[in-house]
């Protein structure tokens, strides 16, 4: 999966990761879900 | 989805810390974390710089992100403290059920990964990657200089999430990593690699995307005069040398091949990366190869308005007697020449006076129609359109010396309007007038032009009598009311498009500005070749003019239409105080077939009668109504069409209730709007009623019957007054003008004088006013004087001119 939040990719992985789950993959989904919800909440226009 | 309603009620209700934590989430600004509370470890989300909102941005990514697999995440069951956390991040409570040592050994490496922002950008800002082209090789070399600490490798390390290809960099010396790239690979670099590293806060260099491909033209208008065909110049036929740059740079013809055969769309070339558009790069090829356009198009490039296909000219520069050209062009409007008419050869043949503005107008007609280029005369109506270009017409007649048939196609209702102003201020001009069913056709058409200055026609004619028209050799062809051809699909804009004579003026009140579709039509006509082909030009500005009005595309097409039109405006402070308060217009308008056999019936059962008192009273009222009929109607429609379409209202005067009633019904049909009628039969609160209808809100109509509206209205909403038919006593006549034009008014008021020509109303408005300037005043005036006129003086003044002058024949 592409990530695209500016802080996760700057953040990079988290460090010694044991999870099954791509932990980034699941952290950019919702970085994504979280920020759309949060600008119609606001009233901005979609991208 | 809530709608904007419940939307906007939402956001009102926001406190200032829940917006800031929106607006944190919206942005993407938070990072999860993992935090020991009363009852337990907790999956949380926490503000980048934290503070009072965490609370809410907590709240509002949980509520947004909660599955139902999440939902009660602590009652499931996991393989490790990691895939617990990240499943409670979205979870109700956030809870996670786990060994203590272990979660707080993995909220310290969280804090360490989420909480070192600050130190991991100074890291990141001493990377440095630099992309390069290996010499003699389709590869590059990507370096990395970077700081050996730990903190520089971590950065590294990070670097390779947000790039994954760096993962292949290997160690060259201390402080330098590098690899090798394949085309496809610094392509991707170039495109998404090297901004996310940018995002990310890691130095980049080497992989800009230069700018587009555009060119810089030189316009010399000369024709013919050639450049070195390879040196990325070269002047074209219409003597257009044209330098194509890459990125700003200028490029020859050889390296523009050199581009074209690159397999890549994304090709390293001078050290920059240049976004290859083949289609634009084939065009310039071309351009410099064979040159660009034919003459016409001189102009239209060292105006700013060039274009080689999809290659936008980004700068023009004229040379030589064009450059002049263009200086003048562009200073046009201040032209302050005025003596230049007055000693003109036969222009003492013009019997008119111009105001200052009328003459600027036609000293700018004469200079572009001059330099052969057409000319849009879009003044204001009541303006004085009309009498400008007869101005132009005797000027251009004298100058030449010769035959110069002229042409002037007009809507049939404003014909009769050019007769009576070619008679009255040009009466030198001989006029054919090809209207009617007595008009020629064949031999009799090209005699009746041969013997005319001036042949005027209707638009339908044009289109119907198209082969006579095109049988002759115009000088010039003006258009009134041009907007007739706006569109270019038409046998009307087709008809006069096909015409080509080397003068061409078109005439419309009506604001071009806001339809910049229509433009093209008319420059079509007047400009041929200026605007480029019609498809191009939708593309390059009417497309992105009506996405946004205030486009470049706009300002640069306004600025090189600027010297080819000429719009004043009546509410230009200058031009209003050469207007005067109070203008007043005669319109004269034809009568219909019909109205002309209902007037010679009239006339010939009043002669054969005996005569008895109130006859004439009966005969002069019998007379004025059938001029009041279709044809004076149309003309009054059309009027009110121009007024609404400025924005502007008018009141409407006739001296008959069931005129007025007649005309209220029709404007309300043509329209669609209420339109008011004021008359004696009104109640005082009907007549309130009306008033208050007529002051709402845009253009409106307002009827009055001369008698009930004559007096105690303020109607100043009105700019434009109509006397629909004659009192024939200026008094009764002014009285109901100044409704509009009285305290409170500040704009000038035009009082149009509907008059059908050839009749009684023709006449008796000759007569009074050759008597006005023989005596300096009217005698007398209204029915009273016609009353008083003996039987042949009567009959003289009544008469209905001859359907010779209405069409072929040509008048003098």
């Amino acid at each position: 999966m592409k990530i695209e939040s500016p802080v996760l990719r700057r953040l990079g992985p988290v460090p010694f990761w044991r999870g099954t789950v791509k932990c980034l993959d699941e952290l950019q989904r919702i970085y994504t879900k979280a920020a759309e919800a949060a600008a119609e909440k606001l009233g901005r226009p979609a991208d | 989805m809530p709608s904007p309603r419940s939307q906007r009620r939402q956001e009102m209700k926001l406190s200032p810390r829940q917006r800031e934590a929106l607006e944190l989430v919206a942005d993407g600004k938070f990072v999860p974390c993992l935090v020991k509370e009363n009852d337990g470890w907790h999956a949380r989300w926490r503000a980048l710089g934290g503070g009072e909102a965490n609370g809410w941005v907590d709240e509002y990514i949980r509520a947004a992100t909660i599955t139902r697999l999440s939902e009660d995440a602590e009652d499931q069951r996991h393989e490790t403290l990691h895939d617990a956390w990240l499943l409670a991040l979205r979870s109700r409570t956030g809870l996670v059920v786990w060994d203590d040592a272990e979660c707080a050994a993995f909220a310290a490496e969280l804090e360490a990964w989420g909480g070192n922002a600050e130190e991991d950008r100074v890291a990141r800002a001493c990377i440095r990657f630099r992309l390069a082209a290996v010499e003699a090789s389709e590869r590059f070399e990507l370096l990395c200089e970077t700081p050996c600490d730990r903190r520089g490798l971590k950065a590294l390390g990070q670097a390779a999430y947000v790039w994954p290809v760096l993962v292949g960099l290997r160690t060259r010396s201390p402080r330098l990593l590098g690899m090798t790239l394949t085309p496809a690979e610094a392509e991707d670099f170039v495109r998404t690699g090297a901004r996310h590293l940018r995002d990310a806060g890691y130095g980049v260099e080497g992989a800009d995307l230069a700018a587009s491909i555009t060119a810089v033209a030189e316009v010399s208008g000369e024709a013919g005069s050639e450049g070195s065909g390879d040196e990325g110049t070269r002047f074209g036929p219409g003597g257009i040398r044209l330098t194509v740059r890459v990125g700003g740079e200028p490029v020859s013809a050889a390296e523009i091949r050199f581009l074209l055969d690159q397999g890549s769309t994304l090709v390293h070339f001078r050290d920059r990366w240049i976004e290859v558009d083949r289609n634009i790069l084939r065009e310039a090829l071309r351009a410099l190869e064979k040159g660009v356009g034919p003459r016409a198009h001189a102009l239209s490039f060292a105006l700013g308005l060039g274009h080689v296909g999809r290659l936008e000219i980004e700068e023009a520069r004229a040379h030589g007697w064009l450059r002049g050209l263009v200086n003048e062009l562009c200073g046009l409007k201040g032209l302050t020449g005025l003596s230049g008419l007055r000693g003109l050869k036969g222009m003492e043949e013009f019997r008119g006076e111009l105001r200052d503005y009328q003459l600027r107008g036609v000293e700018w007609l004469r200079f572009l129609t001059r330099h052969g280029f057409g000319a849009l005369l879009a003044d204001d109506m009541g303006l004085g359109k009309t009498i400008q270009v007869i101005a132009w017409l005797i000027a251009e007649r004298g100058e030449r010396g010769e035959w110069t048939p002229m042409l002037i196609v007009a809507p049939l209702t404003v014909l009769s309007n050019w007769r009576h102003e070619l008679a009255r201020f040009a009466p030198g001009l001989r006029v054919y007038v090809h209207q009617g069913d007595s008009r020629h056709f064949a031999s009799g058409f090209r005699k009746a032009v041969a013997e005319a200055d001036v042949t005027l026609t209707s638009y339908n004619l044009l289109v119907k009598d198209y082969d006579g028209f095109s049988g002759v050799r115009w000088h010039a062809l003006v258009l009134d009311e041009a907007q007739a051809v706006k569109n270019p699909d038409t046998q009307v804009a087709r008809a006069v498009c096909a015409l080509t004579p080397p003068r061409r003026i078109a005439l419309t009140g009506t604001p071009v500005e806001n339809s910049v579709a229509d433009i093209w039509s008319l420059e079509e006509f007047l400009n041929p070749g200026f605007l480029g082909e019609r498809r191009a030009f939708t593309d390059r500005f009417v497309r992105p003019i009506a996405a946004d009005a205030g486009a470049a595309a706009a300002r640069r097409l306004q600025h090189a239409l600027e010297p080819f039109i000429l719009r004043r405006l009546k509410t230009d402070p200058r031009i209003a105080a050469e207007l005067g308060e109070k203008r007043e217009i005669r319109e004269y308008c034809e009568l219909s077939p019909e109205q002309r056999r209902d007037y010679e019936t009239a006339l010939a059962a009043f002669r054969a009668r005996e005569r008895e008192p109130g006859d004439v009273f009966a005969l002069l009222t019998e007379l004025k109504l059938i001029c009041d009929g279709a044809g004076k109607l149309e003309r009054l429609l059309d009027l009110l069409e121009a007024i609404f379409a400025a924005d502007e209202s008018a009141l409407v005067f006739s001296q008959y209730a069931k005129v007025g009633a007649r005309l209220r019904t029709a404007i309300e049909q043509r329209f669609k709007i209420r339109c008011p009628f004021l008359h004696g039969g009104l109640s005082a609160r009907e007549r309130e009623e009306a008033i208050a209808q007529f002051n709402r809100r845009g253009p409106r109509a307002f009827v009055l019957s001369l008698k009930a509206g004559g007096f105690g209205l303020n109607l100043t909403k009105a700019t434009h007054v109509i006397h629909f038919d004659r009192w024939w006593n200026p008094a009764v006549e002014s009285q109901a003008t100044d409704r509009a034009h009285r305290i409170g008014q500040n704009r000038t008021v035009f009082v149009h004088l509907l008059i059908s020509a050839g009749t009684l109303e023709e006449h008796v408005d000759e007569i009074l006013a050759r008597k006005a300037r023989i005596a300096g005043q009217v005698v007398m005036t209204g029915e009273s004087f016609l009353l008083s006129l003996g039987e042949k003086e009567l009959l003289e003044t009544v008469r209905l001119d001859g359907a010779e002058q209405q069409g072929g024949e040509t008048a003098r």
